[in-house]
């Protein structure tokens, strides 16, 4: 698997010279860096984190860029009205790549019901959440930003939609490197980001209690197995007292879940489950929680490099998992 | 005029059907035309949680793709407006007549299927549904004179048609198939979800060629998957005949 030369973290500077040049564009950084850029065809996210080609790092003088190849796209701007027509603006043969801030009514719009949108799953859709430093959470809203006008948005989604030639292929991949545990299956009556009650291999129980109860490790997420592809649901707080467990993504009506196994040599076992493709990366993302549990700071990651990110989107939000989307020849 | 305006006059719409959104894939050379129905909340049209997609005839140097529902309380004449279609089928009625009429002038179905731009896997759904004697105008003579052109196998297209049961074991056996891709894997288990709670047999037929389409759209990509269903169409007709 061979990166883009242009899927790189870079100066301000580098970034202006690549806007100029009209490239379609989605750039990762902190804010005060995206409001340096020039308007042009480009969209982007806050986050200061990154997978850089030297390791894992945290910079506010360096913005992440993907250039998909030098291919044109189109930047689309969403609300929770216009959100589930996504895919239907999407092209029949090429890639969405999607940005949403965290914490906003257009993340969880689109976190619980993506899935029943017109065409997922059927058109390659990748993507991730944005995010500030972690000491400014409280005090800095995340942010997308529309680089055509310059303007940024707090409850607003952003895409470019990129067309390929045919015989050119996008695939999305997403990596976890967590399994289920030995422990119960937990089932959850509503889809949500917030759980009290649950049903503990049959028996109605409380999450927060059972948590508890068994000293279950908030760094490790809920896994369900969707046909063998592993899928997370990370724990964001636990409030005993009130009985309630906040989620970075939702946990769905009608899924199975078991807490992970725990993971150790993060940046070794990641780059041995990396599916062996010959194809091209066009995009790459790993979350924020891989970050801070696994220690990457200074670690490289392979071949994967682009932002950290505070959720993930291979075409549903996903949690604590590296996604990644190839150009293939199909 | 704008391209919502263009495509109502050219699909000679009328109301209570109106476009509510247009794309052109350039890329692909498609016209994808949304449609509804009218049904609206205070002013605001209710999204459609399952549509239809249908062929159509081509527009200019585009092929056409109408997406709607289809509304129970249609009559069965409304339902056989040209740009509408059955749910089990992927192909419109206007297409539907268009092959039938060319087929009657004395076309063969190959040159028909040239003509109108019509892919290996729409044109042996339609094939079938005329050996079926299901499209209106398409009498068992045609039917006849197709057959002693070109008889059908079985396996000449790789991915089933939507009527074949084996869709349904993917969609309701405990570990049908293995699957590699993650769209693929996602897919499925949300159609397993939804194909256990849904109550209608178009709602079933829909989630079916859902599920269909995503096989045609990655046939090269999935040569394994294909490869087992092809095994697991032995095994469940042998089931259906014991």
């Amino acid at each position: 698997m061979t990166a883009f030369p242009e899927a790189v973290l870079m100066t301000i500077d580098q970034a202006r010279g690549w806007i100029d040049s009209g490239a379609t564009l989605a750039i990762a950084g902190d804010m005060a860096c995206l409001r340096q850029l020039p308007k042009g065809n480009w969209m982007g996210g806050t986050t200061p984190y990154f997978m850089a080609e030297g390791g894992g790092t945290c910079r506010d003088d360096r913005v992440f860029v993907h250039g998909f190849g030098g291919r044109a796209g189109r930047v689309v701007r969403y609300d929770c009205q216009s959100l589930p027509h996504l895919l239907e603006d999407a092209p029949e043969n090429g890639f969405t790549l999607l940005i949403l801030p965290a914490g906003s009514q257009v993340l969880e719009e689109y976190a619980c019901h993506a899935p029943g949108y017109v065409d997922m799953y059927l058109k390659p859709l990748a993507g991730w959440v944005s995010g500030v430093r972690l000491e400014r959470v409280e005090r800095e809203p995340a942010l997308v930003i529309d680089g055509r006008s310059g303007e940024t948005f707090e409850n607003q989604a952003i895409a470019v939609h990129l067309p390929l030639p045919s015989p050119l292929t996008a695939t999305v991949h997403a990596v976890s490197l967590f399994a289920p545990g030995d422990g119960p299956t937990i089932e959850f009556p509503a889809t949500g980001f917030n759980a009290s009650d649950c049903v503990v291999d049959g028996r109605a129980g409380n999450l927060a209690a059972f948590m508890a109860a068994h000293s279950v490790d908030q760094r490790w997420p809920l896994v369900a197995d969707y046909c063998g592809a592993t899928i997370n649901v990370s724990i964001q707080s636990v409030d005993t007292g009130g009985g309630q467990v906040r989620f970075f993504a939702p946990v769905y009506q009608g899924v199975r879940y078991r807490f992970a196994r725990p993971v150790s040599d993060y940046p070794a076992r990641l780059q041995q489950a990396m599916p062996a493709t010959s194809g091209t990366l066009l995009f790459g993302c790993n979350c924020i929680l891989n970050y801070l549990y696994s220690e990457l700071q200074g670690q490289r990651t392979g071949e994967l490099t682009g932002p950290f990110t505070f959720g993930e989107v291979a075409y549903q939000l996903l949690n604590q998992t590296a996604v990644f989307v190839t150009l293939d020849e199909a | 005029m704008k391209d919502v305006e263009m495509c109502r006059y050219l699909l000679a719409l009328q109301p209570p059907w109106d476009v509510s959104r247009v794309r052109v894939d350039a890329q692909s050379r498609e016209v994808h035309v949304y449609l509804t129905s009218g049904r609206s909340w205070f002013g605001r049209y209710l999204a459609d949680t399952t549509q239809s997609r249908w062929r159509h005839t081509s527009l200019g140097a585009c092929k056409a793709y109408i997406h709607a529902s289809l509304p129970e309380q249609l009559s069965a004449q409304e339902r056989q407006l040209p740009f509408l279609g059955d749910v089990s089928n992927e192909f419109s009625h206007g297409l539907a007549r268009r092959v039938v009429g060319c087929l009657q002038v004395g076309m063969s179905y190959r040159q028909v299927c040239e003509l109108l731009d019509i892919d290996v896997h729409l044109a042996w759904q339609i094939r079938h549904a005329l050996s079926e004697g299901t499209l209106p105008g398409a009498g068992r003579d045609l039917a006849k004179r197709l057959h002693e052109e070109h008889p059908v196998a079985r396996d000449e297209v790789t991915i089933p048609g939507s009527s074949d049961p084996v869709w349904r074991h993917i969609l309701t056996a405990r570990e049908p198939i293995q699957v590699r891709m993650l769209s693929l894997r996602l897919l499925l288990t949300r159609a397993r979800q939804d194909f256990r709670q849904l109550r209608g047999e178009d709602a079933r037929t829909l989630k079916i060629n859902e599920i269909r389409r995503f096989f045609v759209k990655h046939e090269k990509q999935l040569a394994e998957e294909i490869a087992q269903i092809a095994e697991l169409r032995d095994g469940v007709e042998e089931g259906l005949s014991q």
